[in-house]
């Protein structure tokens, strides 16, 4: 069955998940840096798609790269919320980020429908120069940069003093503190990192993968990357192959047909995919000890 | 479900019971002014930036109080508006309850927007197939309403207790493939085939007249309201409060009630205290399912009488939000539902008679959210912070 082998691992497959795979990674990053200093980040999805808002926006404003970075920016203050909510007001994780999902449905409504004079979407934006590569076709630039942005990350988390003390916030930010560690400035830096990069995977769907912003655009993928996040146990190396199979399954999406399952159960595969991995990993992976719990500096024991 | 046993009051001196009863309702004033704080704050907080958003936005104060009086008059005052806004909590205090549901139990059901969609759907057919008297078919087609959401639920519940996923990722990943099975089935197999119009919609064949749930604007009239008769409230409101009373309840007084709060406060004392923990998640998870199954059916079987493709509300990502702020009581939620219920109102009244954009109550609902939390959080150290005081007092 040639065709078959086509529709699953053909070249514009494998082209297409390496698109899919970008934004999916870059939040899972994200996810990595904000967990491993001991926050869980259920609002990476509203992030993302604050992310997609201002992408395009500030790439309709002031050209692509602006764009990029002002989604940055825009994910990385409404990750700031996130960290006041929890590192400071010590809100439960998952409510602070819940609230943030929610923000996300309506605020850029608001937000469209005052620069864009509709709700729903933007005017197409202009888009970073492509380059193309044999057989794969024109990719975005933001896909080496993802690469490069994985290794700094692997580095900065194994390699480096500051990476050693944000995950030692999230295994034991009592002893951490102890050794003279500022754990509530670790977890801080954890968080607002998360938003940086959610922001920027945001924004490459809107400005890069698409051309334009479309209201529900993100279509979850920040949930799917909390998913790649454990399937990836916490580790960068981990989240990228996780995010390459999420992706991939993204990619069937467009380009697989069967005739005997109806498109619309197709579509749903990244889905059933992701809660078929939360069932069969679950319980073999190890999150980070301390995360999700409050932790409060100078506390008596 | 057996009703908890409480052990008989102390009987106090009479004297002493006086000045207790003095103290005591002080105290029950103070505490109740302490619940009341938080919301009122975020609401202020809530009012105070939505209007400046206007300002920044529209840079006007005449903007400004077109948009308050908008919200006075046409969300509260108009002949209609009352109708509009407790048909409207219906659904919003179904979807909270089967969030509170889950919160009690430490659960996060974000499904709920997948749940009663499903239900809905079965909802739809079964009216549609089953043609029974109205006494019968009523509660036939909300039963079917509950199985729906009931089994939405059930694959991230068995999920959670089975493989340890977590209920959050798994409940949203449902409602991704709740989309794609009502696209397979309202394109294909249970779309009507026969309708009459230019354009056939992807929607399922409409129920008998029987399964229809009726106005709820003729009682209203009767005890003075004066709504128009075509004000979109049905009588799955009654059922709405009566459920609310049902879950305070059972929450509070039954033994069910107090293993779930046992499961949600503490679920390390839960096992040695013998309690199942297994089958009470599993329990607590199809329960918030059931109870999300009844939001969707206003709509299918009070106003359209068919179930369609584009039925997407978000009534369960609002649902989220009434439950934390009604802080998973039943009053509380039907509370919050009337609030959120009255922004839509007043939504529509910004939409209708200002140049401001109508989603600026968005904007307010999301600050609620954000300042609630952190709200409770800061009461809750307050008083925290006062009885380790007056303990130190007295000793």
């Amino acid at each position: 069955m040639p065709e078959i082998v086509g529709q699953l691992i053909g070249f514009a497959v494998i082209a297409s998940a390496i698109r899919s795979f970008v934004p999916l990674f870059l939040a899972t990053i994200g996810g990595v840096f904000n967990e491993r200093s001991g926050i869980v980040n259920i609002g990476i999805d509203g992030m993302m798609i604050f992310g997609t808002w201002f992408g395009a926006w500030g790439a309709l404003r002031f050209g692509p790269v602006a764009g990029l970075l002002i989604a940055m920016l825009a994910g990385t203050l409404v990750a700031l919320i996130h960290a006041i909510a929890t590192v400071t007001f010590r809100v439960d994780h998952i409510v602070s980020g819940v609230a943030i999902n929610i923000l996300a449905l309506g605020v850029p409504r608001f937000l469209s429908i005052v620069a864009f004079g509709q709700g729903t979407q933007s005017p197409a934006v202009e888009q970073l120069p492509h380059f193309s590569v044999p057989k794969l076709g024109e990719m975005s630039p933001v896909v080496p940069l993802t690469l490069v942005l994985g290794v700094a990350a692997w580095y900065v988390l194994n390699r480096t003093v500051f990476g050693l003390r944000m995950r030692s916030s999230g295994e034991n930010p009592r002893a951490a503190e102890s050794l003279g560690v500022r754990v509530v400035a670790m977890r801080y830096a954890g968080v607002l990192i998360s938003g940086a990069f959610a922001g920027l995977a945001g924004a490459y769907i809107s400005v890069e993968l698409v051309g334009q912003y479309n209201e529900g655009m993100n279509q979850g993928r920040g949930f799917i990357a909390l998913a790649a996040l454990i399937l990836g146990n916490w580790s960068v190396v981990g989240a990228a192959l996780a995010s390459l199979l999420f992706g991939w399954t993204e990619a069937l999406t467009v380009f697989l047909r069967v005739s005997w399952i109806d498109n619309a159960f197709i579509q749903s595969l990244p889905y059933i995919a992701t809660l078929v991995v939360l069932a069969l990993f679950f319980r073999r992976v190890r999150p980070p000890k301390a995360v999700g719990q409050a932790y409060e500096a100078g506390a008596p024991i | 479900m057996k009703v908890e046993e409480r052990p008989p009051p102390p009987q106090p001196e009479p004297a002493a019971e006086a000045v207790a009863g003095r103290i005591g309702l002080a105290e029950q004033a103070r505490q109740l002014g302490m619940r009341l704080l938080a919301p009122a704050v975020s609401l202020v907080v809530s009012a105070l930036v939505g209007a400046l958003v206007i300002l920044v936005v529209q840079r006007s104060f005449k903007d400004l109080s077109a948009v308050a009086s908008s919200m006075w008059n046409y969300g509260l005052l108009n002949r209609s508006s009352f109708a509009f806004i407790f048909g409207r909590a219906t659904p919003f205090i179904f979807a909270g309850l089967a969030v509170a549901i889950g919160f009690k139990a430490g659960l996060f059901n974000i499904g709920v927007e997948g749940q009663y969609a499903i239900g809905a759907l079965v909802a739809a057919v079964v009216g549609a197939k089953v043609s029974a008297p109205t006494a019968l078919e009523v509660p036939l087609v909300i039963l079917a309403g509950m199985a729906g959401g009931l089994a939405w639920a059930l694959i991230p519940a068995l999920l959670k207790v089975y493989r340890g996923a977590h209920e959050v990722i798994s409940t949203i990943m449902m409602n991704y493939v709740a989309n794609g099975l009502l696209l397979y089935l309202l394109s294909g197999p249970l779309k009507d085939k026969h309708q009459v119009g230019a354009i056939a919609q992807q929607r399922t064949v409409e129920v008998h007249d029987t399964a229809g749930i009726g106005s709820m604007v003729p009682f209203f009239n009767s005890i003075g309201f004066n709504f128009r008769a075509s004000s979109p409230v049905t009588w799955l409101f009654l059922l709405a409060l009566v459920s609310a009373a049902l879950y305070a309840f059972v929450v509070r007084r039954t033994r069910f009630g107090f293993e779930l709060r046992v499961l949600g406060t503490n679920p390390r004392a839960a096992e040695p205290a013998g309690i199942r923990t297994n089958s009470m998640m599993l329990k607590a998870m199809l329960l918030s399912g059931a109870v999300a199954g009844l939001a969707g059916l206003q709509d299918v079987l009070g106003f359209d009488g068919f179930m369609k493709l584009d039925y997407v509300r978000f009534y369960g990502f609002t649902a989220i939000a009434i439950a934390l702020i009604g802080r998973n009581t039943g009053l509380g939620i039907v509370a919050g539902a009337l609030l959120f219920s009255y922004l839509d109102r007043a939504s529509s009244g910004i939409g209708l008679n200002t140049d401001v954009p109508k989603e600026v109550t968005l904007i307010m609902q999301g600050v609620i959210i954000l300042t609630i939390v952190v709200a409770y959080e800061l009461v809750r150290r307050a008083a925290a912070r006062r009885q380790l005081k007056e303990a130190h007092e007295r000793a």
